[in-house]
Order: C-alpha cells, then structure tokens, then sequence
C-alpha cells in the first residue's frame, strides 16, 4: 500500500538532491537543471498531496499545470540568460561571477 | 508487496538513481541524459498517483521541451568537459552534510505530522479541467500571458547585442515624439 | 562761625592740601603744590595767630562727636584749644610756612616737588591734630600720621639705600615707643574707661585712679615720648634721618615732631606729678641723653650730624625740665628751641646748597660769600649757646634753674658742663664752616649766597631766635608763664646765669683759639682714645643694637625663609610636580586606555567587518548554501 509518506519521502530525497547540486555546481548550467530537479520534486509533492489529502477539490492538480507551465517559462529565460552571458564570459566557472561580491 | 507499491519503488529507484547522475556526471551531457530519466520516472509516479493527464504534461513539457532546450544551450556554449562538479571539496562535504541534515528534519516533520488521509477517489481529466476552466480561468488566462512574456523575454534575452541596439534608436524617436 | 569748630577745621586745611596734591600729581605746575602749601599753612598761621588774644582773655573752645560705643562706654573724639595748644599752633604752623618758603628755592630743582610738598602738608595736619586732640586717643592716631610723615620725608630720596634704611630705622625705633603709648592707652581704657584728658585728670586728681597702673601708665606714656623725642636708648634714629631734605629735617627732626615727645609730657603731666618716682625716670633720662648727644656733637664732622645730635641734646634738656616737674620751662625751651634749631638746620641747608657738601673741613670762609646765611647763623648759634640777651638764654636759664631748686647737684653739675659743651661745639662748627681760612679740601670756593625766598624765612626766624625768649623772661614778667596758667614758674636766679653765660663764653673763646687763630692744636683731643673710639664712635649704640637686637632678628627671619623656601616652596613645588604627575598617567591612560578602547572598540568592530566580509565572496552558491544552513539550523532549533 503506497501511503503518502512514501511520496513525501521520495519528494525530499529528491529535493534534497537537487539542492545540493545547486550548492556545489560549478557549471551554471548544470545548476539550473538542479533548479529544475527540485521544482519536479515539489511537483509530486503538490501532486500526492492533492491525491491523498483532498482528492475531490482536485486544487492540487490543478496547482501543479501551472506550476509546470512556470517552470517552463523560467527555464526558458534561465537557458537565455546562459546563452547571452555566455557571450561575454565565461559561464563554465560560475564562481568567477562574483559580481555580488560584497 | 503489491504491484503498485513494487512499481512505486522502481519508478523512485530510477528517479533517484537519474538524479544522483545529474550531480555527480562529469560530462554535461550525461548529467542531462540522467536528468532526462529522473524526468521519465516522475512521469511514471504521476501515473501511480491516477493523474494521466499530469503524467502527459511531464513528458511533454519536460521531458519533451526542456531536455531538448538544455541540450540545444548545451551545445552553443559548449561546458566545459571538466566543470561538473564543485572545486572545493571541503564545501562539497559542507553542502553534502547540509542537505543532509534537510533531509533528514523533512523526513523528521513528515513522520511526526499527522496526515488527515481521505479516502482515494478516480482522478481524470475531466475533474482537472472542470476547476481550470471554472474556478481557475482567470488564473489561466493569466498563465498564458505570462507564457508570452516569458517566450518574448527569451528571444530578447538571446539576441545578439547589435540587434538590441538597432531597437534602441526607434524607442528612442519614440520618446521625443 | 565759632572758634571751636574754626579749631577743628584747623588741620583739614593742610590735609585738604595733601590729598588734592596728591591727587594731581604731576598734572599741576610745581607752582601750584608750593603755592597751595604755604597758602595753606598761611591760613592756620593766621588763625592761629589770631585766636591768641581769645584764649589769652581765657576763651577755651572745644567741640567732640561721638565715635563709636563698646558696650555700654562711648568713645567721644574732639579738638580743644588751652592756652598751651594755642602756643603750640602758632609755632607749628610758623615754622611749617617757613620752611616751605624756603623749600621753593632749596627744593626747586627736584622732580618730586610736588609730593614734597604734599607730604609736608600731611605732616603739619598730623601734627595740628596732636596738638589740638582734645584725648590721648585722637592724640594717637595723630601721632601715627606724623610717623608716616615722617618716613615719606626721611626717606624722600628713596632711590639712595642710604636714605631707605634711616626711613625703615626710623619707623621701626619710633615704633618700640609709639608700642609703649598703645600699651598706655590699653591701662587706660581699663582703669579709667576714657581717653579724655579732662576726664582723666580729674580721676587722678580725686585719686580714683593710682597705684601702680598709673605710674605704669605714665612710663608708658613717657617711652612714646622717647622714640618720638630721641632720647636715650631711643634716639638712634635721627642722626639717620639727617638722610632727607635738609628743610624736611629742620621742620619736623628739629622743631615740632621731635618736639611731640616733650608736648606729650607736658600735657599729660598730672599723671607724672602725681607719682613722683615717675618724674625721677624722665629727668635720668634726659640727662643722660644731654649729656652723651653733647659729647658725641663735638667729634662730628658733617654739619647736620652736629645739628642733629644738638637736637637730641636739647631735647634731653627739655626732658631733664619735664623731670623736675617744671613744664612751663619745657615747654618754654620747646618754642625757643624750635625757632633757632630750625633756623640752623635751613642756614646749614642754605650752605650746602652752595657748596654741595656737608663736611665742615670742606668748608670756610663762607662769610665773605654767604654774609646773610652766615649773620643768621650765627645768631641761632648764640642762641643755641645761650648767650643773653637771645631767647635760647632765657629757656635754657630756665631749666638750669629748675634742676638746681630740685636740689640735685650732680644734675646741676652735669647740665651746665652740657651748656658748656653745647657752646663749644656750635662754635666749632660755626667757626670751621665760616671763619676758618678755608684748608685744601675746600668746596667753598664757588660759594655765592642763596636766593631772597631761602634767606627771608632765615631772617624771620633769626629775629625770633632773639626776640622770643623774652615773653619767658622777667622783661614781660613772665608772661609766657601766666600765659600757660602757671603762675609760679618765673624766676631768674642772676649767679646760675652769670656762671652758665660765662662757661659758654669760655667754651666760645677755645674754640676761636683753636680754630681761628690756631693757637690750640684744632681736635687735639680727637687723638685721646676715648674721642676716637666712643665719641666718634657715637657710643657705639648703633653697633650695640645691630649687635643684641638685629642680627638675631634678622637671623631668624633669615631661617624662616630658608624654611619657607625649602618646605613651604618644596610642599607646593612637590604638589605642582605631583599634580603634573598625575596629570600626565591620567593623559597615557586616556591615551592608551580610553582611547585605546575606543579605538580598540573600532578596530574590533571593523576587523570584524573584515572577518565578516570575507563570506560575502560573490559566489551565489555559498549564499545558498549558508541560506539552508540557517533554515536547518532554526528548524531544528524551533520546530519542537
């Protein structure tokens, strides 16, 4: 019997994943294909507890369409952003924009 | 041991496995490859949860789209076959226990909390489409605009420069008149 | 307006002319300070002159105020004018006008004219509020004045070290007698609860008050008359005091101040009459002084030093009159005296005007040069010696007569061996200064005679030296006598005067021997030891006192200083250093420790800035990666 907590479960082993190759990528865009690993991860987790906690309303379902389509849209203008940035430096050593630096 | 739960375990097996690989590949592309069948088991979980349509969705958008879009950026800039993982191995130990430690008060919270269970009833199409047109159309309508933005913000963004700036001239007739 | 306020206006007149004198300083002609002086003294001269005949047909004017109270005793001040008083203001005021016409031409040339004449005029205020105080207390504060006179004047050349010391010696000899008149006035005030001399002698009289307070009184009262008159051990001071301008001197070391002692005497004589042992004190003293001032006289050189000690020697006459209870004859001599002793101090400052010097071997032959100086000189000199018919005779005559009706032989003996010796003396000078062939250190050569305003006061005053004895002698009957209200005092004793006028001719005609016609070895008695060491020598007095009193005075004062400088100036030099000290561990420890916190404090906070900064590296991942460190951490925290 799968019951939630072997979703929630998985959904944070995955998140957790995707987090720490936000954290410890060097190359940008691998880091934005951990972005997306971890809005999938929050995708089933939306999306069980849709199904287990309130499956008439069927909100979370819904709540997961769209979270897929804002998760496209910034994919897109992440990869954009990659690419113009690419043009002007070097994007394969994402620590040496260190344009934050305080 | 049902089917259901055995399916469950190889989908999540698959999943953790394809996200491990993303993290851990040298090669970009591998990583990609990786990513793209932790893409494919998430699909499969959405078809254990009941919801066809979500499992559809994830193969299109995600699966479909988006592997192909990172393996086109991929190819025009070209990473770095060495820049994979993260130079400072003292850090990656760092992250490493961190996310752990998340992980394990995530797994903390999901245990102690009391889930109030309702009884599982048929999730189709009909019922998603229902409450998007319905209750969500504004909603909707509005994910569409942001869509477009986002479309006319990427081939902006992806431009090359000196076409930005045979814009600029017109906007800026347009500010004196 | 009546005579007893016109009495007390009396001396404001001249102390009016002091302070406006002083108060204009320079800012006034030299003109003006002579000429407010002597208008000044003109006024009281001529007012006092003309009370004369009130108080003669017996008008007693006298006006007191009230002063103040202690407890339930007032103290009254007041002026009041006798017979005695009404002499006493004439003289003052007389010789006062004299000499500061004489003082135009003498002090013409100096810078200080004008405050010479301002302090002249503050003297003879002092003095004419001596003479007219109506007690012993007003008569004191008085006293005082003319001692401050009396300094300003001595020491008038202040610029010479010479002059400075007489003014200080002075003050300070006056001093120990002017401490014996305070103490008086404490017995006093404690005996008899007033000061008045009516008061006083009434209870003396009634015999409320005696015993040995009085005499202790009355000898107190005696010692302030020493300082002021010079008399022995007291009399130190004016051979010094010889220091200041020679008109000053004549004034006030010669006629009136030093006259003050004698006046003193002669006022509060009901408090020596009535304790007779007191009186007895007063004759010892003043023979004593006679006679050593008389001795010394004949060993000086400088002709105002022989004046000086004359002075002295006259005044111990007076005092040896005062001693044998005769004041009239005191009193008597006082007025004659003053006229030619200040007739000789002015002809001896005439001479040295013209000669610049004042040694008496520098001189000679003056009378063909100075023929007024020498004639009035002369005459005072007479006078002084007591040859008749001059007034110094008739006073002198006076005094011998009274010692010899107190029955004291030895007295007698010794006054006239003094008389003697007084004429030898003053024909020494007289002779060496004007008659003498002049030797080979004399200055006499350009000797011209002074001018008319010095001369004239001269004359005025040689007429006096010869006329003035006569209102004492039996050609008026005694009329100086009946005049200050005794009425037995007038005698003349024809073989004491035919005995002493001879002595003095005697002594006259040595001295012409010896010094005109050099048929006597001139000062062949200077070669005796006795002349050289003890005359010449002033009895060493001087050297005594410098000796028992000075040198351990001013030993010890010496050691306080070292004291003072050492502990006293180490105490606050030590306290300076420590403040200094400390001051400055408190400015390191401000430094280092206060400031060092504050700096301290913002070098922390920045290093830290510093420290903390190095975590803002730029790198986004990190950000992350402390962001989900921090929401571990708070969860795990607070999630219970």
């Amino acid at each position: 019997m799968i019951t939630l907590n072997h979703y929630l479960v998985l959904a944070a082993a995955l998140f957790c994943i995707g987090l720490f190759g936000v954290l410890t990528s060097k190359n940008a865009l691998r880091v934005v294909i951990s972005v997306e690993l971890i809005l999938n991860a929050v995708n089933i987790n939306l999306a069980a507890f849709s199904v287990f906690v309130a499956p008439r309303q069927a909100i979370g379902l819904n709540f997961v369409v769209f979270f897929m389509v804002v998760a496209a849209a910034e994919f897109g203008l992440a990869l954009a952003i990659i690419i113009a940035l690419h043009r002007t430096e070097d994007i394969g050593a994402i620590d040496a924009i260190r344009k934050l630096k305080g | 041991m049902t089917l259901q739960l055995a399916f469950f375990y190889v989908y999540a097996l698959v999943a953790l496995a394809g996200a491990i690989g993303l993290v851990t590949a040298r090669q970009l592309v591998h990583a990609v490859m990786c990513f793209f069948a932790t893409l494919l088991a998430v699909a499969g979980l959405f078809l254990l949860l009941g919801s066809e349509f979500l499992a559809a969705m994830q193969l299109f958008v995600y699966g479909g789209a988006m592997t192909v879009l990172v393996l086109f950026a991929l190819m025009f800039t070209g990473a770095a076959p060495e820049g994979g993982r993260a130079t400072r191995g003292a850090v990656r130990w760092l992250a490493l226990g961190v996310t752990a430690a998340f992980f394990g008060l995530l797994t903390v919270a999901f245990a102690t909390a009391g889930w109030r269970i309702s009884p599982a009833q048929p999730m189709d199409v009909a019922a998603i489409a229902t409450i998007l047109f319905s209750r969500l159309v504004v909603p909707f309508e509005i994910a569409g605009l942001a869509l477009t933005i986002a479309l006319i913000g990427t081939i902006v963004l992806a431009r090359e420069d000196d076409v930005l700036e045979a814009v600029e001239p017109v906007e800026e007739a347009g500010g004196e008149a | 307006m009546s005579l007893a306020a016109f009495s007390l206006a009396l001396p404001l007149v001249p102390l009016a002319a002091f302070a406006i004198l002083l108060a204009a300083g320079r800012r006034v002609p030299k003109a003006f300070a002579s000429g407010l002086g002597i208008a000044a003294m003109s006024v009281v001269f001529a007012a006092s002159v003309g009370m004369l005949p009130a108080v003669i047909g017996g008008a007693r004017p006298e006006v007191s105020a009230h002063w103040l109270r202690v407890g339930s005793v007032p103290i009254d001040l007041g002026v009041r004018i006798d017979p005695l008083t009404a002499l006493m203001l004439v003289v003052v005021s007389l010789v006062s006008l004299l000499v500061q016409i004489y003082s135009i031409g003498y002090m013409g040339s100096d810078d200080r004219f004008r405050w010479y004449y301002a302090a002249i005029s503050l003297f003879t205020a002092a003095m004419l509020g001596v003479v007219l105080a109506d007690g012993w207390l007003l008569m004191y504060m008085c006293w005082e004045g003319m001692g401050l006179a009396s300094y300003l004047l001595i020491g008038f050349w202040f610029e010479e070290p010479e002059a400075a010391r007489a003014a200080s010696k002075a003050f300070l000899v006056t001093r120990i007698g002017d401490v014996g008149f305070g103490l008086a006035l404490v017995l006093m005030w404690t005996q008899a609860h007033t000061f008045s001399f009516d008061s006083v002698f009434h209870l003396v009289e009634t015999g409320s008050w005696a015993g040995p307070t009085l005499i202790a009184a009355a000898l107190l009262l005696f010692l302030g008359a020493m300082g002021k008159s010079a008399q022995f051990p007291l009399h130190v001071w004016l051979p010094d005091a010889m220091a200041g301008p020679t008109p000053g001197s004549a004034l006030i070391h010669a006629a009136t101040m030093v006259a003050a002692g004698v006046y003193l005497v002669g006022r509060s004589f009901p408090l020596f009459e009535a304790n007779p042992q007191t009186l007895q004190v007063i004759a010892a003293i003043g023979m004593i002084t006679a006679l050593m001032a008389a001795l010394i006289a004949v060993a000086m050189d400088d002709i105002k030093k022989v004046l000086a000690y004359s002075t002295i020697s006259q005044l111990g006459f007076m005092m040896i009159a005062l001693g044998t209870g005769n004041w009239v004859a005191a009193i008597f001599h006082l007025m004659t005296h003053a006229f030619f002793k200040a007739l000789l101090f002015l002809a001896a400052g005439s001479v040295i005007h013209a000669t610049h010097t004042q040694d008496l071997h520098e001189m000679g032959g003056l009378w063909k040069k100075m023929p007024w100086t020498t004639t009035t000189w002369v005459i005072g000199a007479l006078s002084l010696a007591g040859i008749p018919p001059l007034a110094g005779f008739w006073s002198k005559d006076e005094i011998l007569l009274s010692v010899f009706k107190s029955g004291n032989m030895l007295y007698l003996v010794l006054a006239v061996l003094t008389a003697g010796l007084t004429a030898f003396y003053m024909s020494r000078a007289t002779f060496l200064a004007f008659f003498a062939k002049p030797g080979v250190h004399t200055k006499a050569g350009h000797a011209h005679e002074s001018p008319a305003v010095m001369t004239g006061p001269l004359v005025v005053l040689a007429v006096l030296a010869v006329v003035a004895g006569f209102v004492g002698s039996p050609l008026t009957n005694y009329a100086f006598a009946r005049f200050l209200g005794e009425s037995t005092a007038g005698e003349f004793a024809l073989p004491l005067a035919l005995v002493t006028v001879t002595l003095s001719l005697a002594a006259i005609g040595y001295a012409w021997l010896m010094y005109i016609k050099g048929a006597i070895r001139p000062d062949w008695y200077m070669d005796s030891w006795f002349a050289r060491r003890v005359l010449a020598r002033r009895f060493h007095i001087d050297e005594i006192y410098e000796y028992l009193l000075l040198a351990p005075v001013l030993a010890v004062s010496g050691a306080f200083g070292r004291l003072d400088n050492a502990v006293v100036d180490g105490v606050v030099r030590a306290t300076g250093w420590l403040g200094i000290a400390v001051s400055k561990v408190l400015a390191g420890f401000d430094r280092a420790g206060i400031d060092g916190a504050v700096d301290g404090l913002g070098e922390g906070v920045t290093g830290a800035g510093h420290g903390v900064r190095r975590i803002l590296t730029g790198n986004v991942q990190i950000y992350l990666m402390m962001l989900v460190v921090s929401i571990v951490v708070l969860v795990a925290v607070f999630a219970r």
